[in-house]
C-alpha cells in the first residue's frame, strides 16, 4: 500500500516526464563539456529559435497523434509554404497581408482534405496524409516550375532572426512560448481538450458518450495544416529564400519530439507539455551533432533509434497523463 | 441442390474477383487510349520498355501486398531498395569477371535482414508496423546516406546487361513471370498465404487455430526485405549507379500500386493478379504524362491523388 | 472415478483482478454425453469452458484427461489433445471463403506446400455428408448469415476430429428450424462417440438434448445431474437458489395517460422494420428476442447512433429530431450500450473523468471546465450509485464489472436523460449489482424517466419489465403485458410464431 502510495506520488508529480526531464538535463550537462560556450546566452537564445520551427509543426503532430492519428503532410506543407511565401512576398513587407492569408488558406485547405479523407472515406490516416504530401510535392514543383525563386519580407527575417526581445531571443519564440501556453491550457482545462483525449482513447466510447468525433478530428487535422503553414513562413524569414527541400525533415522531426515527450503514438496519452522538452532535446541534439560535424544521415539514424527506443519504453509503462 | 451450390460458388468466386475485373477492364481502357494517343505505344520497343521500367515497382508492391494482406503496413521498403543498392554498388568489382557474384549475395541479405529488423522489433517488442517502419525507414535511409553522400559507382557491365535482356537472353520478363508465379503460389494457394490472411482477418482466430502469429509475420517481414532488394538490383542494374535516394519513391508507389490492385488496407484481401495490373495502370499513367509532354512534376499530383481515389472507391463499394 | 470418464477436473479456481471466476469446481463428463454447462449470467460458465479449451489456465487445481494430469498452455495444444471449443466470438477470417477457413493451418498440402484444393474439397464433402451439412465451400464467409457461419465453426472443429466438442452457448442466435439442424448434429455427433459440452440459457433445450447438467452459481459448482431425474423447477432453483421475486422490486404506478417516450414506425436499415411503441410514466419496456434480430439497432438508432434510420422519435409528446448522438443527447435520450469496455468506457482513464465524459458542457466556467463542479459530481454519483472504488481518480479497468456497469450508468444520468435506454445491463455482473442496478431502474421510472431495456436474458426481462415488445426479424411480432409474460410465451414470438 506505502509502495502504491509512493508511486503515485512520483506519477502525479512527474507524470512520465520525469524520464524526458532527465535526459534533457544530461544533454545540458553533456553538451557543456563537449561545446565551451554552449549554455552561453547567445547560444540558449540561438537553440530556442531553432526550436521554436519544429516546436510550432509539433503542436498540430501533437494534435493528431493524441486523437489516435498522425500527419506525414507536415514537411510538404511547410516546403509548399515556403515556396509560396519567397515568391509572393519578393522581399517587400508590402505584400506580407495577402501572403499571410493565401498560407493561411493553404494550411486550412490541406487540414480539411486530410481530415476529410479519413472521416468520410475512413482512409488510414498514416496512408492519407502521406498520399497527400505526395500531392503537395508536386504541386510545389509546378507551382516553382522546378526551381524556387523569390525572398522574405525584410519584417519577417527580422521578427525571426533578430534577438531583439529580453537582449537574447527573437519574437518568433515569444510567439511560440504565448502558443504553448495557449495549447497546453486548450488541452488540459476545456472541454475540447477533454474530447481529444476522449477520442484518442476508445473512438467508439467518444461517440456512444456524444462527442461529435468528425468535428474535433476536422479541428486537429485543420490545426496541424494551419502550424504547419505558419512553419512555413517562418523558415522562409530564417533562410530567406525558397527551397525545393526546406520542409523535408519536419513530419519527422516533429514525431519525434511527440514521441520523446511522452505522448502515446497510438493516441490518448501525453500532452503538449513534454513536446516541447521532446523539441528542446531534439534541437539540442541536433546542435551537438552539427557541431561534431555528424552529417545528416547520422541525425536520420539517431531519429530512427529514438523513436523505437522511445515508443517501446513508454509503451512498457501506462501512466496517464491528461 | 447440389446445382444450387454449385451457382453460389461461382458467383461468390466472381464477386471476390470484381474489383480485379474493373481494374482490368480500366487497364484495357487506358491500353486503347495510350494506342489512339501514340500508335508507337503498342509497339514492341515501347511494351519492352513497359516491362523494363514496371518490374521494380512490380516486385516492392508484391512485398506491400503481403505486409497489407497480414494488416500492417511497410513504410521502410523504399529505403530498403536505396540501402540494398547502394551496398551492391558498393561491393561490385566492375573489372573482375564475376565481380557482381558477393555483391549479388550480399544485397539480397541486407534487404532481407532489414525485413528482419522490422518484423523482430513489430513481434518481440510489440510496436505498431505503422511507427516501426517509419523509424527503421529513417534508420536505413540514413545508414544509405551514410555509405554514399553522392550518386556514383560503377555497375558490371555483363551483370548489368544480361539483367536488363540485353544478352539474348529475355531475362526481365524470365524474373517477372518467376515473381508472380511465385508470389500467386505463395499467397493464394499455399499454406503460408492462408496464414498470412488469417493473420490479418481475425488474430484471434488464427490464435485459436494454432498459426504462431509472430513467426508468420517474422517471415513475411524478411521476405518483404527480400523481394525489395530483388527490386533495387534490377533498378541497380538499370541505372548503373548507386543513388541512396533512389527507393525514395517507391513507399507510396507500392501503396498506390496494391491498393489500386485491390488490395485491402485492413488486410485479408489481395493477391498478386491485382497487382501486375495495378503496376501496369501506374506505369502507364506516367507514359501517357510523357507522351502528352506534360511536365514530370505532374506525377506526383497523380500519384497522390490515385492512391486517395483508390482508397476512396474501395471504402464507398464496402459500404 | 468411472471408467468411463474422459474429463475430469478437480478444485479449478480462476480469478480476474480481484473477482472469483471460479471457486474449487469440481467437473466431470463422459464419454458419449451431451452434457449442459447451466447458471445465471457470470456464473463462471465461460470461463470454466475456456480453461478446457486451453484459452485459460486455471489458477488452481487439477485436470484429468484419460486419467492423465494435463495442462494446456494454448487452445492449439487442447486440440491437439483432442478438445476443440465454439467461442462465441467468431473464430472465421471474414474475407476468406467457407472451405479456407475450415481447413485454416491443417490444410493438405503437397511437398511443396502447396494448398491440395481436390483433397480438400473431397474431405469436405465427405465430412458435410456425413452430418447433413449444406454450404457452399467457396462462399465467403462475411456473406453467410450467422447460422451458416455456425456450421461452419463446427466443421472446422469436425474436421480436427476431436473427442470432446465445446460448444458456447450455439442456440442463442439460431431460429428454431436452425436450432432443430444444430441439434440433430449433435445427435450424430454423440453417436459417434463424442463428448459434447454446451452452454444454453433455454430450459426446454436443456431437457430436449442434454444428458448430464452440471449447475453453477456465483462461481461456485451447485451439482451435476442426470437430466431424467430433473425438471423445470427442480433446475431453476438450482441455478438461481432463491425465490426470484426478491431481486426484482416492486413495480411502480402505471399511469397510462403520460406518455413518456414513443417511436413511430421506426426503421432502422434493413435490420429494424417500422416497429411502434410508447412507454408510459413509471414503465420499463422490455425489448426481447433472438440474438440479432434488430434489438441492438433498435436502441443504437434510437441513440442516433446508426444511419439510415427513418420514423418519428416523441418525449414528452414532443417530437425530437436526433441527427447525431450529440443531438440525441441534448434531447435526453441515453444508451448504457451493450459492451461496457468498447462502448461504455475510457478504460485507462480515472472514475472521474468518466463520469464526466457525456456532460462535459453542464459543468463549465465561461471557457474553462469547473473542475470543482467535475469533482463534486463525481463524487455524488459515486455515492448515488454506491460505486465501490478506491477514490474517484482511480482507473476505471481497475474496478469490478458491476462497478463499471454502474460508472457507466452514472456518466449517462450526467446528462439528467428524459429516456434511458439499456443494452444488456447486467451481462457479467454479480447478483448483488443486478438488484442494485433493478432498484436504481425503479427509483429512475418513479422519477418520470422511461426506461428501456433489451436483455437475452429472459428471467430478467420477466421480472423486471411492466411490457415486453418481442422483436422478430427487426419487427414486432408480440407485444406481451406483464401477466402474458412466460419464457414460453415470449420465446414464441421470438421465432415468429406470435
Amino acid at each position: 500500500m506505502e509502495l502504491k502510495h509512493r508511486n503515485m506520488l512520483v506519477q502525479k508529480i512527474s507524470g512520465s516526464n520525469y524520464l524526458v526531464g532527465i535526459v534533457l538535463l544530461l544533454m545540458l550537462v553533456g553538451a557543456q563539456i563537449i561545446i565551451p560556450g554552449f549554455l552561453g546566452i547567445r547560444n540558449v537564445g540561438n537553440i530556442l529559435k531553432v526550436a521554436s520551427f519544429i516546436g510550432i509543426a509539433a503542436i498540430g503532430q501533437t494534435l493528431a497523434i493524441l486523437i489516435g492519428g498522425i500527419d506525414m503532410s507536415i514537411s510538404n506543407v511547410i516546403t509548399l509554404v515556403n515556396i509560396v511565401t519567397a515568391q509572393m512576398m519578393v522581399g517587400d513587407n508590402a505584400n506580407i497581408p495577402l501572403t499571410m492569408i493565401v498560407i493561411l488558406c493553404i494550411g486550412v485547405v490541406v487540414g480539411c482534405i486530410n481530415a476529410f479523407g479519413i472521416t468520410y472515406f475512413k482512409i488510414p490516416p498514416i496512408v492519407m496524409t502521406i498520399g497527400m504530401g505526395t500531392v503537395l510535392q508536386g504541386i510545389a514543383l509546378l507551382y516553382s516550375k522546378g526551381a524556387p525563386k523569390g525572398n522574405a519580407a525584410p519584417l519577417l527575417r527580422h521578427l525571426v532572426n533578430e534577438p531583439k526581445v529580453f537582449g537574447f531571443t527573437t519574437w518568433v519564440v515569444v510567439f511560440w512560448v504565448v502558443l504553448a501556453a495557449l495549447v497546453i491550457v486548450v488541452l488540459r482545462m476545456t472541454a475540447f481538450g477533454r474530447r481529444v483525449f476522449a477520442i484518442g482513447n476508445n473512438r467508439t466510447t467518444a461517440r456512444f458518450s456524444g462527442i461529435r468525433i468528425n468535428q474535433i478530428i476536422f479541428t486537429c487535422y485543420i490545426l496541424s495544416g494551419v502550424f504547419a503553414a505558419i512553419t512555413g513562413v517562418i523558415l522562409t524569414g530564417y533562410t530567406g529564400t525558397a527551397s525545393a527541400e526546406a520542409g523535408a525533415q519536419y513530419s519527422m522531426n516533429s514525431i519525434v519530439a511527440v514521441v520523446v515527450g511522452g505522448t502515446a503514438i497510438t493516441g490518448g496519452r501525453g500532452g503538449y507539455g513534454g513536446t516541447i522538452l521532446g523539441v528542446i532535446i531534439l534541437t539540442i541534439l541536433n546542435n551537438i551533432l552539427t557541431v561534431m560535424n555528424i552529417p545528416i544521415s547520422g541525425v536520420m539514424i539517431a531519429q530512427g533509434l529514438i523513436i523505437i527506443v522511445m515508443v517501446y519504453v513508454y509503451g512498457k509503462e501506462k501512466a496517464k497523463t491528461w | 441442390m447440389n446445382q444450387r451450390i454449385k451457382r453460389v460458388n461461382i458467383q461468390q468466386m466472381m464477386q471476390r474477383n470484381t474489383h480485379v475485373m474493373y481494374m482490368y477492364l480500366f487497364l484495357l481502357v487506358m491500353v486503347i487510349v495510350s494506342g489512339v494517343l501514340d500508335p508507337d505505344f503498342l509497339s514492341v520497343r515501347n511494351i519492352n520498355n513497359l516491362i523494363l521500367s514496371s518490374l521494380p515497382i512490380f516486385i516492392v508492391s508484391c512485398a506491400q501486398m503481403i505486409i497489407l494482406l497480414m494488416g500492417d503496413i511497410d513504410l521502410s521498403l523504399g529505403s530498403i531498395i536505396g540501402l540494398v543498392n547502394v551496398v551492391f554498388v558498393m561491393l561490385m568489382r566492375p573489372d573482375q569477371p564475376f565481380g557482381y557474384v558477393t555483391a549479388l549475395l550480399v544485397a539480397l541479405a541486407v534487404g532481407t535482414l532489414c525485413g528482419f529488423v522490422n518484423g523482430f522489433l513489430i513481434t518481440k517488442l510489440r510496436l505498431p508496423s505503422v511507427i516501426v517502419t517509419i523509424a527503421t525507414s529513417n534508420v536505413f535511409g540514413g545508414l544509405a546516406l551514410f555509405a554514399c553522400p553522392v550518386p556514383g559507382g560503377k555497375v558490371h557491365n555483363l551483370f548489368s546487361r544480361f539483367v536488363m535482356g540485353r544478352q539474348g537472353f529475355p531475362f526481365p520478363i524470365v524474373l517477372m513471370v518467376i515473381t508472380l508465379v511465385t508470389i500467386y503460389l505463395l499467397t493464394s494457394r499455399s499454406t503460408f498465404g492462408m496464414k498470412v490472411r488469417a493473420v490479418g482477418g481475425n488474430q484471434f482466430a488464427a490464435y485459436t487455430t494454432g498459426i504462431s502469429i509472430a513467426r508468420i509475420k517474422l517471415t513475411a517481414y524478411c521476405l518483404a526485405g527480400f523481394l525489395a532488394s530483388l527490386s533495387a538490383i534490377f533498378l541497380t542494374s538499370q541505372m548503373r549507379c548507386s543513388d541512396a535516394t533512389v527507393g525514395n519513391s517507391f513507399t507510396v508507389n507500392s501503396l498506390t500500386v496494391a491498393v489500386v490492385g485491390g488490395t485491402a488496407l485492413s488486410g485479408s484481401v489481395g493477391g498478386v493478379s491485382g497487382v501486375i495490373g495495378g503496376s501496369f495502370i501506374i506505369m502507364i499513367i506516367n507514359n501517357i504524362l510523357n507522351l502528352i509532354n506534360v511536365s514530370s512534376f505532374y506525377q506526383y499530383v497523380i500519384q497522390g491523388l490515385v492512391l486517395i481515389f483508390a482508397l476512396a472507391i474501395s471504402s464507398k463499394r464496402k459500404k | 472415478m468411472n471408467a468411463d470418464t474422459i474429463l475430469d477436473m478437480q478444485k479449478i479456481s480462476k480469478h480476474f483482478g480481484g473477482v472469483i471466476a471460479l471457486h474449487e469446481v469440481d467437473f466431470s463428463c463422459r464419454v458419449n454425453e451431451i452434457h449442459c454447462i447451466a447458471g445465471e449470467n457470470g456464473a463462471g460458465k465461460s470461463t470454466l469452458l475456456k480453461i478446457i479449451s486451453g484459452l485459460l489456465s486455471a489458477d488452481h487445481g487439477q485436470m484429468f484427461l484419460h486419467g492423465k494430469e494435463v495442462q494446456f498452455k494454448s487452445p492449439h495444444e487442447a486440440q491437439k489433445h483432442g478438445i476443440a471449443m465454439v467461442y462465441q466470438e467468431l473464430t472465421l477470417i471474414p474475407e476468406l471463403t467457407v472451405e479456407e477457413n475450415i481447413f485454416l493451418n491443417i490444410e493438405p498440402k503437397n511437398r511443396f506446400s502447396i494448398i491440395d484444393r481436390k483433397k480438400v474439397s473431397a474431405q469436405l464433402a465427405h465430412l458435410m455428408q456425413e452430418y447433413d451439412i449444406e454450404l457452399a465451400p467457396k462462399a465467403v464467409v462475411k456473406t453467410l448469415s450467422i447460422a451458416q457461419q455456425q456450421m461452419t465453426e463446427i466443421l472446422k472443429i469436425l474436421v480436427r476430429n476431436p473427442n470432446i466438442i465445446i460448444l458456447d452457448e450455439p442456440t442463442s442466435a439460431l431460429a428454431q428450424g436452425e436450432v432443430e439442424k444444430l441439434f440433430h448434429i449433435m445427435r450424430t455427433m454423440k453417436e459417434r462417440g463424442k463428448t459434447l459440452l454446451f452452454i444454453s440459457h433455454r430450459l426446454d433445450e436443456i431437457f430436449s438434448i442434454t444428458d448430464r447438467v452440471t449447475v453453477l452459481k456465483d462461481s461456485r459448482l451447485v451439482g451435476t445431474y442426470e437430466t431424467k431425474d430433473l425438471d423445470h423447477g427442480k433446475l431453476i432453483r438450482a441455478m438461481v437458489g432463491r425465490s426470484l421475486t426478491s431481486i426484482f422490486p416492486k413495480p411502480n404506478e402505471i399511469d397510462i395517460e403520460r406518455t413518456v417516450f414513443a417511436v413511430e414506425s421506426f426503421s432502422v436499415g434493413n435490420k429494424v422494420k417500422d416497429v411502434s411503441f410508447s412507454v408510459y410514466h413509471g414503465e420499463v419496456v422490455g425489448i426481447a428476442g433472438l440474438q440479432g434480430h434488430g434489438q441492438t439497432e433498435l436502441l443504437n438508432g434510437i441513440a442516433a447512433l446508426m444511419s439510415h434510420t427513418v420514423g418519428k422519435i416523441f418525449i414528452n409528446g414532443e417530437q425530437v429530431v436526433a441527427n447525431t448522438p450529440w443531438d440525441a443527447i441534448r434531447a435526453g435520450i441515453a444508451l448504457v450500450p451493450v459492451d461496457r469496455k468498447t462502448e461504455g468506457l475510457l478504460l485507462e482513464l480515472s472514475v472521474k473523468d468518466n463520469l464526466a465524459l457525456a456532460s462535459l458542457d453542464k459543468r463549465k466556467n465561461s471557457l474553462f471546465l469547473d473542475r470543482k463542479a467535475e469533482r463534486s459530481f463525481a463524487k455524488e454519483m459515486v455515492g448515488r450509485l454506491s460505486i465501490k472504488c478506491a477514490g474517484e481518480q482511480v482507473a476505471v479497468k481497475n474496478l469490478s464489472g458491476g462497478n463499471q456497469q454502474k460508472v457507466v450508468l452514472g456518466k449517462e444520468l450526467g446528462i439528467e436523460p428524459k429516456v434511458l435506454l439499456f443494452n444488456e445491463p447486467t451481462r457479467g455482473i454479480d447478483i448483488e449489482a443486478k438488484s442494485e442496478f433493478y432498484a436504481i431502474m425503479r427509483k429512475l421510472t418513479s422519477e418520470g424517466v422511461g426506461i428501456i431495456v433489451v436483455s437475452s436474458d429472459l428471467m430478467e426481462v420477466i421480472g423486471i419489465c411492466d411490457r415486453v415488445i418481442v422483436l422478430y426479424e427487426g419487427k414486432v411480432s408480440g407485444i406481451l403485458a406483464k401477466e402474458e409474460m412466460s419464457e414460453e410465451s415470449i420465446m414464441r414470438c421470438a421465432v415468429g410464431l406470435g
